[in-house]
């Protein structure tokens, strides 16, 4: 690592860069290994010069370091309050009671009743889709769903688009669940103009 | 004294445009500091997920520190997916029990492409506001609304906590604003009191099948301009990633893979020479919430997938052509 990168690591520590050059380089220390080690290594130099040994570089850091930046522009107190969230929650037998009657409560009649069948589209069958601007009608075929043939341009998909924002979790999430339904029961069909909401609260 | 009180009222409004300046600003930066959240911080928790009749409860290990990110999601509700990630790539455990899918021929960028400027793209296509604070498994969340200005993008309704931005429930919206899925954390622990013992696989996945991709890594080329590539863009999606294989005898085909995003959805374009058979008849399929279309032309393989509606990615799809047509 150059001593120039170096340098500008130090710089951001001691808040002498700017918000937006602080940003981008916040992301680059959360993309690049080498960059995020020394970013640590910094945090626990310096915390143990202001004896602040029982608070070291945590994953976190660049949090921190971020809402101190946000605090600078922002009235002071604002973000200052206490971790509350650093207190003990329970373990992950009470986390299974815990998801029961969060299903419970995301979703208190039960699903409305729902025909598996309801949800497909005649899978043979042209549907005609209606654009919002205007685009040339043409037929779609719905067809059914190969996860293993689609599985890695969704892998791929979310490894590029995904996890630079921090949503490649949420984002793989819906299509795990669905590869599972589809291997454990019928293939699934598309309307190509239509999305099935859930329930509402 | 009528010009004090005008003086008065115009000072008033003032405050109030400011105020509420001040309070989209920061609703949208509260976007940003969740994605860093989201990759930076350590944490660990079980969560539900609905959608449609469908529900799962699925458990998250995703651990921060010097030697990088790693990340574990298993299915508990008996399904037994599982994927984890780390520096090494993706591994997707399928539910069937006995295959993983990898991707080891593609490694992420060690810097991003596009530095960031997604909020200035998000602000075009959504609009950003805050709808309250509650209290999701145990912690303080700020709601906030994400609400598209188009129909060729959902919306989402975000409840981050209330200290550092982390996901603590998410619902993805239709256009019509009704949730078409909705993931919310039951449980979940932070920082310290993560347990990374948990990132450890259920198997060994050299127990497993194997199953790779078979997608070329291809080379970063921000800078080249696609040989293949859409006429038709929904208003507010720019390209902010390129990759391109050039064809050889070794490498095999011609392959390309634009990404379109517009700062907060994202749309994957893959322009492909098969090598072979390439007659695809024009389809979408759905992946839970993803919509994927597929075609051939010219002699080219076209998938486009994305976290969006149907009709973006059949707008994305249907226009792709040589950009020398153009």
């Amino acid at each position: 690592m150059s001593k120039e990168t170096r340098e500008i690591i130090s710089s951001l520590m001691d808040g002498e860069v700017s918000r937006e050059a602080s940003r981008f380089l916040v992301r680059r220390i959360g993309s690049d290994e080498e960059l995020h080690a020394t970013w640590a290594r910094y945090h626990v130099v310096r915390d143990c010069l202001r004896n602040r040994g029982e608070v070291y570089a945590r994953s976190d850091l660049s949090v921190r370091v971020r809402n101190a930046i946000a605090d600078e522009e922002r009235p002071r107190g604002r973000f200052r309050q206490a971790r509350r969230w650093l207190k003990p929650v329970g373990g992950a037998g009470i986390a299974a009671s815990v998801a029961l009657l969060a299903v419970l409560a995301v979703n208190p009649g039960g699903a409305p009743p729902v025909n598996p069948t309801e949800s497909l589209v005649d899978q043979n069958v042209s549907q005609p889709f209606s654009s919002p601007q205007g685009i040339p009608i043409t037929p779609v075929i719905s067809r059914t769903v190969s996860t293993n043939r689609m599985g890695p341009y969704l892998l791929r998909h979310y490894q590029v688009a995904g996890a630079g924002q921090g949503r490649a979790i949420v984002g793989f999430v819906p299509v795990m669940v669905s590869n599972q339904r589809l291997e454990a029961a019928e293939p699934e069909a598309v309307n190509p103009d239509e999305n099935k909401p859930v329930d509402s609260q | 004294m009528r010009r004090l009180a005008a003086l008065t009222v115009c000072a008033g409004f003032g405050m109030l445009l400011a105020a509420s300046a001040r309070a989209g600003e920061l609703a949208i930066d509260w976007l940003d500091r969740m994605s860093v959240a989201m990759n930076q911080m350590s944490y660990q928790g079980t969560f539900v997920y609905h959608q449609e009749d469908r529900m799962e409860t699925m458990r998250i290990t995703h651990v921060s520190d010097e030697n990088g990110v790693r990340e574990r999601l298993v299915s508990l509700s008996g399904g037994g997916g599982e994927m984890l990630r780390d520096a090494n790539g993706v591994s997707w455990v399928l539910g069937d029990g006995s295959s993983v899918m990898t991707d080891g021929s593609f490694q992420r960028p060690l810097f991003p492409l596009m530095p960031s400027e997604q909020e200035g793209l998000a602000a075009h296509s959504y609009e950003v506001g805050f709808a309250g604070k509650s209290l999701v498994a145990g912690h303080l969340a700020r709601k906030i609304k994400v609400e598209p200005r188009d129909h060729y993008r959902f919306g989402y309704a975000l409840w981050l906590e209330a200290h550092s931005g982390l996901l603590l429930k998410w619902e993805l919206l239709d256009p019509d604003r009704k949730p078409l899925a909705r993931l919310m954390f039951t449980e979940i622990r932070l920082g310290s009191e993560v347990d990374p013992g948990e990132l450890k696989p259920a198997r060994e996945l050299n127990r497993y099948q194997a199953v790779e991709t078979g997608l070329p890594a291809g080379g970063s080329a921000i800078s080249v301009e696609p040989r293949w590539a859409p006429v038709k863009i929904p208003p507010g999606f720019k390209l902010t990633a390129h990759r391109f294989q050039d064809g050889g005898e070794d490498d095999g085909g011609e392959y390309e893979h634009l990404v379109y995003s517009d700062g907060l959805a994202a749309v994957s374009v893959y322009i492909e020479d098969p090598a072979g058979d390439a007659d695809r008849p024009e389809r979408i399929e759905r992946h839970g919430t993803t919509h994927a279309f597929t075609k051939s032309t010219g002699g080219r393989i076209v998938t486009v997938v994305g976290d969006v509606p149907a009709a973006t990615v059949l707008m994305i799809g249907k226009s792709v052509e040589p950009a020398t047509v153009q």
